[in-house]
């Protein structure tokens, strides 16, 4: 038995031996593909959900604090509100409305 | 949101992948396996040609998660370019500090 060929089966036996490939000449048998694992699932939660949305929205602080929501731009919104009401433009009542008044005309 | 049918989109692509993972792997494995029958491996070639593109996990995009863009994208934190700035500057994201030297 030559030595190349000898190397050869100790190869084959020690490959037996500790449960590994025996590939000698390095054809593709696409393993690697197996040994990839799925991604998928990682992919699929890349965008947040609305709970994690909010999440992200009630600042770190009073979240320690236990307050369940605190929304900056909801109290923006509020106060521009508020002001607009002090000067007289805020939304009319129910039934003080243009509409309303025309209603009342045509009666 | 501005692009939001974009982001939709991207959404279902990844719905697809999910779906199509586990045949996708299987034809894969068959087609790249040179031990196999030739004619199995054509025809998982020919199955994989035939999956829609958007099933195929390297086809999907990134995309802000504030804005829905789809360029210039932080992958550590899912934003864009700007949307990062904006947020850092604002100390949103922890440890991401203004260069100053």
């Amino acid at each position: 038995m030559s030595q190349a060929a000898r190397r050869l089966k100790v190869a084959e036996v020690a490959a037996r031996i500790f449960g590994n490939v025996f590939n000698p000449t390095g054809a593709r048998q696409g393993n690697y593909i197996l040994r990839q694992g799925f991604r998928g699932e990682h992919m699929v939660r890349y965008y947040p959900s609305k709970q994690e949305q909010n999440m992200g929205r009630v600042s770190r602080i009073s979240r320690l604090l236990g307050q369940r929501f605190y929304d900056p731009d909801e109290i923006d919104r509020l106060n521009v509100v508020e002001r607009r009401r002090a000067r007289g433009k805020g939304a009319p009542k129910k039934g003080e409305g243009k509409r309303a008044a025309l209603a009342k005309k045509k009666r | 949101m501005r692009m939001r049918s974009r982001v939709l989109r991207d959404i279902k692509a990844r719905e697809a992948v999910v779906s199509q993972e586990l045949k996708r792997t299987v034809w894969r494995y068959l087609s790249r396996n040179t031990a196999m029958d030739p004619r199995v491996r054509m025809q998982a070639q020919l199955a994989l040609s035939r999956t829609p593109r958007e099933a195929s996990p390297s086809a999907i995009k990134n995309r802000c998660i504030a804005t829905g863009r789809g360029r210039g994208i932080f992958n550590q934190w899912k934003l864009c370019r700007f949307q990062f700035r904006l947020r850092a500057l604002n100390g949103d994201l922890p440890g991401v500090d203004k260069a100053s030297w």
